[in-house]
């Protein structure tokens, strides 16, 4: 037999290389600005948060007589939120785990706790989509409604959260003599669709991550900012399809105030991994592996005046 | 093994629109994962004397969703003879509510805004049913409504669909729009949702009207998104709290959806859409957003409350997505032998241990 390339066995051929390629990974951005609350175990599952209403004020001095005015009626809201418990797994036969060359496993492990994290960021995003209240672009020229987002939309909305006494999130980056940077207000964060990066790109005033003075304090999921407002991208971002006037698909920008939303973790219900051997789950053969993972959450607005879900067409004209 | 082959069964009773127009039946499936097969068979009528019925539908994975084949019986008082027939269209469906499937637009030519009555005509209605929710977009007029969504409260297929929760709002246009495009979707269901407005009464304790069926439970303090646009901009980021619902099914014969709510509109502005023009302009769509927990009131009462004094917990925020199964109208509505109201079905849907596609 003629020895060449042509007439080599398959197990000659080829090489299994164990340095596993990279995973996509989501960006994880909706619950940046989300206050963590932990749920007590034996508690119930419904965390209750209340807050005391501003009261009016007296700028009406005292008559002579000094008599005591009417007291003023002292007024609590509640916000409930309940916890949910998530669960998924993978079942591996122990032929495959025993077959395999690379430690399967660990990368049932990987995957799974990718899926928890990115579970936990979707929760967050629907939960915001479904309640926050919502504000149309309308300053666009791309002809439908709402427009593609612009500075002027974005003032409109910093002007409302301001009105509503909404903090800001982020301190200032002041100037610095660094060439090309641009000093970064205090800011509310926007939560985006990655979707929304060619607007940014085009949007005149709109300063990169990598103009900041100062880009040490900026996470990776970052895009930039402008007008008080700093602006996160995810590539799972909220997408309303065929919602616009015009039936395109509208992106949800979730312009968020300091303690505008909170997700709830129960005490013993925070994520674990779990790793079941062969020989439970009614398995007398020991056959089969099993690896979950598993988490208790919930999510609620805390303020609906501090958050807005500022709607945008992504087309430009 | 596991997930277990038969992962949720029950009953269901079918109702009937018309002698010949069925409504969709829809049930839940505790499972994650998507079932391979369901079947459907009728307890009422399987066998039963003089009466042509379908008798049984099915649907297994190689099928596209909303397809099914299955089973009728002729009308005879001791033979019935069984045919079998296929549905390409509003028969079984299954998907879940957190990530639902899309569905393509279809073309409306027509909808009765001068009227009120929000009947869209359209001369292919597709898959949907009564109680589905649908977006209008890309009007001939009524623009004021392109991108709203709606809650279809009747079906005349391949004729018409009507909005009834818009239509008992009371809300008239100026004008018709004169075409337009219709889509489908199944809302995620995420609990509390904002939902649109449809109009606001002025009175001493208002009426809000919503474009669906709404999420709001007595005694849940609510906000308002109204701009000028809308007329009574006086309630624009008020809050109030819920004194009673209306959540008419939406086969009412006049659906509503509605709350009352503790606030004085009677001297603002009145309620009104912008025109069709306005909205062209640029305009953020009047809406309803929920806010906070308040005390449960005593029967609508803005100064009673419950008693024992009633603490809602109906309005936490929760995560309400489920797994759904669609029985669709056509299952129950075959020419000839269309289901009889309140019919009795059994349902029962499998997961397939193994599942081999030989071709």
């Amino acid at each position: 037999m003629d020895v060449n390339i042509g007439t080599m066995p398959p197990q000659i051929q080829q090489r299994y290389n164990d340095k596993l390629l990279s995973t996509p990974e989501k960006n994880l951005i909706y619950n940046l600005f989300a206050v963590p609350v932990e749920l007590p175990d034996n508690q119930g599952f419904i965390d209750r948060q209340s807050r005391y209403d501003r009261l009016d004020l007296f700028p009406v001095p005292l008559d002579d007589a000094q008599n005591n005015s009417p007291p003023q009626q002292l007024n609590r809201v509640d916000i409930d939120c309940r916890v949910r418990v998530y669960m998924t797994y993978v079942l591996l036969t122990r032929q495959v785990t025993i077959t395999n060359e690379d430690p399967i496993l660990n990368s049932a492990a990987c995957r799974l706790g990718q899926a928890g994290r990115e579970t936990q960021d979707v929760l967050q995003r629907d939960n915001l989509e479904s309640s926050a209240s919502i504000v149309n672009m309308i300053h666009g020229s791309n002809g439908d409604l709402p427009t593609e987002m612009t500075p002027e939309d974005i003032s409109d909305i910093v002007t409302v959260l301001q009105n509503n006494s909404g903090e800001y999130i982020t301190s200032m980056i002041p100037g610095q003599l660094k060439i090309g940077t641009s000093p970064i207000g205090d800011s509310y964060g926007v939560l985006c669709p990655t979707q929304m990066i060619p607007t940014f790109n085009a949007m005149t005033g709109f300063t990169r991550k990598f103009q900041y003075p100062n880009v040490s304090e900026t996470l990776s999921t970052e895009w930039g900012g402008i007008n008080n407002c700093r602006f996160f991208v995810s590539d799972q971002g909220s997408i309303t399809p065929n919602a616009s006037l015009a039936g395109n698909d509208i992106a949800n920008n979730f312009f968020c105030a300091k303690e505008a939303y909170k997700v709830v973790w129960q005490a013993g219900g925070k994520m674990k991994f779990v790793y079941l051997p062969p020989g439970y789950l009614n398995d007398p053969g020991m056959l089969r592996h099993s690896a979950a993972v598993v988490f208790y959450q919930g999510q609620c607005i805390t303020n609906d005046q501090w958050t807005l879900n500022g709607r945008a067409t992504m087309s430009l004209a | 093994m596991q997930p277990y082959q038969m992962i949720g069964g029950g009953t269901f009773e079918v109702s009937m629109a018309s002698a010949s127009v069925a409504n969709p039946v829809t049930v839940e499936l505790q499972s994650q994962n998507p079932p391979d097969f369901i079947i459907a068979k009728a307890i009422t009528a399987w066998g039963k004397a003089n009466d042509a019925n379908s008798i049984e539908w099915w649907w297994e994975r190689s099928m596209a969703q909303y397809t099914a084949k299955g089973l009728q019986q002729s009308s005879d008082a001791t033979n019935p003879a069984i045919t079998s027939k296929a549905l390409t269209t509003l028969g079984i469906s299954h998907y879940d509510t957190a990530s639902p499937p899309t569905f393509a637009s279809l073309a409306s030519t027509t909808i009765t805004g001068i009227a009120g009555t929000f009947v869209v005509m359209m001369a292919n209605t597709g898959t949907i049913s009564v109680g589905d929710f649908v977006r209008l977009y890309s009007t001939t007029g009524e623009l004021q409504i392109a991108g709203y969504t709606f809650q279809v409260t009747a079906v005349t297929v391949n004729t018409s669909i009507t909005l009834g929760y818009m239509a008992t709002s009371g809300i008239t246009f100026a004008a018709n729009a004169t075409a337009g495009f219709v889509v489908k979707y199944i809302p995620s269901l995420f609990y509390p949702h904002w939902a649109y407005i449809a109009n606001i009464t002025q009175a001493a304790q208002a009426k809000v009207y919503f474009t669906t069926k709404n999420d709001f439970t007595p005694g849940e303090i609510v906000s308002f998104r109204v701009s000028s646009a809308f007329g009574m901009d006086e309630i624009n980021y008020k809050t109030a709290r819920v004194l009673s619902v209306v959540n008419d099914a939406p086969t009412d014969a006049t659906p509503e959806s509605s709350i009352t709510i503790d606030l004085d509109t009677s001297g603002f502005t009145a309620f009104t859409f912008p025109t069709s023009a306005v909205a062209a302009a640029g305009v953020s769509p009047a809406v309803c957003v929920p806010s906070s927990s308040g005390v449960v009131p005593y029967n609508g009462s803005a100064t009673i409350p419950q008693q024992p004094p009633g603490t809602n917990l109906q309005d936490a925020f929760d995560n309400r997505n489920v797994r759904l199964i669609s029985f669709g109208a056509g299952l129950f509505q075959v020419s000839g032998f269309a289901a009889t109201d309140g019919d009795i079905w059994m349902w029962q849907a499998y997961k397939y241990d193994d599942y081999k596609a030989y071709t």
